[in-house]
């Protein structure tokens, strides 16, 4: 072992930590350093001495990976510049994904026009383009199932109000106005004018379809839902006379929506107030 | 390196050969003094491995000299962590004793220690100090890197660090006064 530097004495005083900061930095030779750092400086010297031959006898090796290294990379690259990039592989995917959104957002936007959901302008707009629904103030939520009706066949579709059909809606009981559907008359103007009562009617048909005394099954019995008018169900006098349009023509063009096409009194008596009808003997 | 290094490493990730060599015979010495310190028994397998994957990563490295050498000592501590992990799953038992007279006889690695004594007894001093302290006097000393890099290395304070080498570099004054008493009292 080599014999570094040291005081004769043996005796190292305690070096300061700026003398130690020196000693680190690169260039300190142990002539620079104080008396009792000299043979710190000394190794510190030594670990920073020039290449060994036994140091550098791996070169060989390193140049070795190195050329592979390159070689590799030379190939891939030239292999990157003949292969040309896969326009037509990008451009399919890029047509798919537009494509995909596009049909995504056309089908969302006819099924919101046919449930009817859609902003008036786009409403009206998606009616004259391809038949939804009209817009009239609140959509009406189940347009879409008036719409299923009207692409049923026509034996089973209901006849529109104006045509001379075989037969006129029949009341099967006493008919009694029902509350928010006395202005459906002016909606029936306004749907005549569009052209699209039959549809209306059908929707309206079918959400009546279910009642007692519908002989059809199809909701036919209840056409007079136009005229405002419906039975209670309870009730046995079954056998008036079939109320027919245009009985009480005023009705059409009052437009309360309280207000029954039919005069209260003529078309039937105010029943008794009893515990199934609450509230009904305070009109 | 010095000025030269921004060239040199250009023509390195270009793939001159020449630049390699002058990078690598730049480094590789201090490489494996710091080596011989922290895991000498595999110092020159992982110092080969370690030029392995800065030779991969050669081309997509930026930053200047410093930033080399960080990059460099890193990368050979992590190999030397992932040598440690592989011989703890896989200790080595010797198959035989093998007396030196058996050992194969190397004339060449001989005189390579006589030339180079002194750098060998500076690191084998070194190596007694504690890991830290040592790790620490090497990349400050050997690897030349400042205090806020090694702190980054080694995932210390800076005020950590500085503190390690002031301790080191005392314990090592200790030694080293020691030696000369015994020395002494010896003789």
């Amino acid at each position: 072992m080599p014999d570094f530097p040291s005081r004769a004495d043996g005796a190292v005083p305690p070096p300061g930590d700026s003398a130690l900061d020196e000693l680190l930095t690169a260039g300190q030779t142990p002539q620079d350093t104080a008396a009792g750092l000299q043979p710190v400086a000394a190794v510190l010297a030594a670990l920073r001495a020039g290449p060994a031959d036994a140091e550098l006898a791996g070169q060989a090796r390193a140049l070795a990976e190195f050329r592979a290294a390159v070689r590799v990379s030379h190939r891939a690259d030239r292999g990157r510049a003949r292969r040309p990039v896969p326009f037509l592989a990008q451009l399919g995917s890029k047509l798919a994904i537009i494509t995909a959104a596009t049909a995504v957002a056309v089908t969302g936007t006819v099924t919101a026009a046919y449930v009817g959901v859609l902003p008036g302008p786009l409403q009206r707009a998606a009616h004259d383009v391809f038949a939804a629904p009209p817009a009239h103030g609140r959509p009406a939520p189940d347009a879409f199932r008036a719409r299923r009706l009207h692409t049923r066949p026509a034996a089973a579709r209901p006849l529109p109000v104006g045509s001379a059909g075989p037969f006129l809606p029949t009341v099967t009981g006493p008919p009694r106005l029902q509350h928010g559907q006395a202005g459906s008359a002016r909606k029936h103007d306004r749907h005549k004018r569009h052209g699209h009562h039959q549809g209306h009617r059908s929707h309206r048909a079918a959400d009546h379809g279910g009642m007692p005394g519908d002989q059809n099954g199809d909701g036919s019995a209840d056409r007079s839902a136009d005229h405002a008018v419906a039975r209670e169900p309870g009730n046995q006098n079954n056998n008036r006379p079939a109320l027919r349009r245009g009985d009480n023509p005023k009705a059409h063009h009052k437009g309360s929506r309280l207000q029954s096409p039919l005069p209260k009194a003529a078309a039937f008596p105010t029943p008794p107030a009893g515990p199934d009808r609450p509230g009904a003997g305070g009109r | 390196m010095g000025d030269e290094f921004a060239a040199v490493l250009a023509a390195a990730q270009n793939g001159s050969e020449e630049a390699f060599s002058a990078l690598w015979r730049d480094a590789n010495p201090a490489l494996l003094r710091y080596l011989r310190v922290i895991a000498p028994a595999v110092a020159e397998d992982v110092a080969a491995e370690t030029w392995v994957h800065v030779i991969r990563g050669l081309t997509a490295f930026r930053g200047d000299e410093a930033g080399w050498r960080a990059w460099l000592f890193t990368t050979a501590r992590r190999r030397v962590i992932d040598e440690a992990r592989r011989s703890a799953r896989r200790p080595a038992v010797p198959l035989e004793e093998v007396t030196p007279a058996d050992a194969p006889a190397a004339p060449d690695a001989a005189d390579a220690a006589l030339e180079n004594l002194e750098t060998q007894a500076a690191i084998a001093l070194v190596g007694e100090l504690p890991r830290l302290q040592a790790e620490v006097i090497l990349l400050r000393v050997v690897a030349g890197l400042d205090t806020v890099t090694v702190a980054r290395l080694l995932n210390r304070s800076p005020g950590a660090v500085r503190v390690a080498a002031h301790r080191g570099l005392r314990q090592l004054a200790e030694i080293l006064s020691a030696r000369r008493r015994n020395a002494m009292t010896g003789s």
